[in-house]
């Protein structure tokens, strides 16, 4: 497997805090990988080390195989980015702000044209980019990233800002990247509903760590999902349920919970409750989420202090 | 890749002030001298010649004008990126903090000399309108002149490069004016003392107005040398510099 971004053994440190330790990360060609972690996980680091912006403290980084010292600069030729929030100069218009990547890039006019185009933003070629609004701020960012379609993207929190119907435009743009130009595509996100529509593989980082990497469809495949079910005496369907070895977990008087519940059983299990005698007032299939992966994984969230 | 980045640094003081303060800060200085040659009706002029009035143009813009303009202009060059994260937008792209360095550095000497051409321009118009009026006098134009141009735009490259390291390391526009006034208030008490040496400041006014052309070589030979040795040691210390806002 062809690999977009290598990261091996990378540490970070600020002061005395660790913020990255050890680390390890594989994201394959013309992948979709979504990067999750809370505030402070360290995500935002590692994109910074990776787009040579921070220097890591030992470990090594290998862009589209070639290893990356802080001194290199010719592999971002190939990036295309967005970092946090845009970094935009706003007495500059979208044509004046793109032609700065442009030029340093060695892109073709045009292509600026064509990036506008795909974030809905060309009517607004020539306005300073002071009176945008955020949402319209971020898909010139987006554009900027997306110039002469580069080979790797690594965008953070893309769709910040950007209203319901822009984030799907973005969620399908991303999606069919790799398909339409082969692009890798390395997204970090707190929104783990985009991620799971968007994404084929996902990393989660926690406290400098890297907690889990996988492809999603592997990743999902190994979680539960369960059945809810309300009824009058909870507490008879669970030993019945006993009895046919299914194991289950009573939540209240009314409500219990089959574990390990496949879509496909939920009909006979139904039935079955019915069949037994039985009332049953509700039923309730819960299909296991990326949320519900990671909040196991890495617990509540905690509002952490970014490091930088 | 150092020109495309001039070009590029040019683009961004698009709508700025830049332009604007390249041509008011002279006129200025041009405003003060000839309000003064009006209120004495010329009359030094035709005693003493044009060259006195083109002595304190270059006086005042050396004293006073010249190191506040290199103070806004490289805030201005600097505040840019400061302002909008353009500092880490700029690094993601293929190119070098030390590249981007030189490229603002030498963009703000254009703006400079651009200045000074403003200035020499503006002077000499006035001249050619106030001899037209009937006051007249001797040296409309000297080789002097064209020198101390000359001399003025190469010894005020060390206030430009330290104003520029001191723009570009840090974020609040006050550190850069805050020295730019400070030390342009500095020039009026030691250009005149044997500690001129020490103040990079009192150059620009040593190099022109000096009455011994030794210290006027002095001070642009301290120029080049401050100028170079801080160059280096900033683009080392950018080679290896974190961007982390």
């Amino acid at each position: 497997m062809q690999l977009a971004i290598e990261v091996s053994n990378i540490s970070k440190q600020f002061d005395q805090k660790m913020v990255l330790d050890k680390v390890n990360l594989n994201v394959p060609q013309g992948s979709v990988y979504g990067f999750l972690g809370n505030n402070g996980a360290g995500k935002s680091t590692l994109i910074r080390i990776l787009l040579g912006l921070l220097n890591s403290k030992s470990g090594e980084v290998k862009i589209n195989s070639q290893l990356i010292n802080s001194r290199d600069v010719v592999y971002k030729n190939s990036i295309g980015c967005l970092v946090d929030s845009p970094c935009l100069y706003f007495h500059l218009t979208p044509k004046e702000y793109l032609g700065i990547t442009c030029k340093i890039k060695g892109l073709a006019k045009s292509s600026i044209d064509e990036a506008l185009e795909i974030v809905n933003m060309s009517a607004h070629l020539n306005v300073p980019m002071d009176k945008f609004s955020l949402g319209m701020k971020q898909r010139i960012a987006l554009a900027n990233a997306l110039l002469g379609k580069p080979k790797l993207l690594i965008l953070d929190e893309p769709t910040n800002g950007l209203d319901p119907a822009g984030m799907k435009e973005i969620r399908h743009l991303l999606k069919s990247l790799p398909e339409q130009t082969g692009a890798t595509v390395f997204l970090s996100s707190h929104l783990l509903d985009e991620i799971q529509k968007t994404a084929s593989h996902v990393g989660i980082l926690h406290m400098g760590k890297m907690k889990v990497e996988s492809s999603l469809s592997q990743l999902m495949g190994q979680q539960s999902s369960s059945l809810d079910l309300i009824t009058s005496s909870a507490e008879k369907l669970k030993q019945h349920f006993f009895k046919q070895n299914i194991s289950s977990q009573l939540i209240s008087a009314e409500h219990l919970r089959l574990n390990e519940v496949k879509q496909s059983q939920c009909g006979e299990l139904n039935r079955q409750v019915i069949h037994a005698g039985f009332d049953l007032i509700e039923s309730r299939f819960n299909q296991a989420t990326l949320e519900s992966l990671f909040l196991k994984l890495v617990g509540s969230p905690t509002v952490k202090a970014e490091a930088c | 890749m150092l020109i495309k980045l001039i070009q590029i640094e040019l683009l961004k003081t698009k709508r700025s002030l830049a332009l604007l303060m390249m041509f008011l800060s002279p006129l200025m200085v041009l405003l003060i001298n000839l309000l003064q040659l009006l209120h004495n009706e010329g009359k030094y002029i035709a005693e003493r010649g044009w060259s006195v009035y083109w002595l304190s143009n270059s006086a005042l813009w050396g004293y006073f004008m010249m190191p506040l303009y290199i103070a806004l202009i490289t805030a201005l060059l600097n505040g840019t990126e400061h302002r909008s994260n353009g500092w880490r937008f700029m690094m993601t792209l293929p190119i070098k903090q030390k590249d981007l360095f030189l490229a603002k550095l030498i963009l703000a000497w254009v703006y400079l000399i651009g200045a000074s051409l403003v200035l020499f321009a503006s002077t000499l118009l006035s001249i050619v309108c106030l001899e037209a009026f009937g006051i007249s006098g001797t040296d409309m134009l000297s080789v002097e002149v064209i020198q101390n141009l000359l001399y003025s735009t190469i010894a005020c490259l060390a206030v430009l490069t330290i104003q520029h390291v001191v723009s570009w390391r840090w974020k609040n526009i006050v550190a850069p004016l805050g020295l730019g006034v400070i030390a342009t208030m500095s020039i009026v008490q030691l250009s005149h003392t044997k500690y001129w040496h020490f103040n990079p400041w009192t150059y620009i006014l040593t190099s022109t107005n000096s009455a011994e052309p030794a210290s006027q070589t002095l001070a642009i030979v301290y120029s080049l040398a401050i100028t170079l040795g801080l160059t280096l040691v900033a683009m080392h210390w950018l080679g290896r510099r974190e961007v982390s806002c």
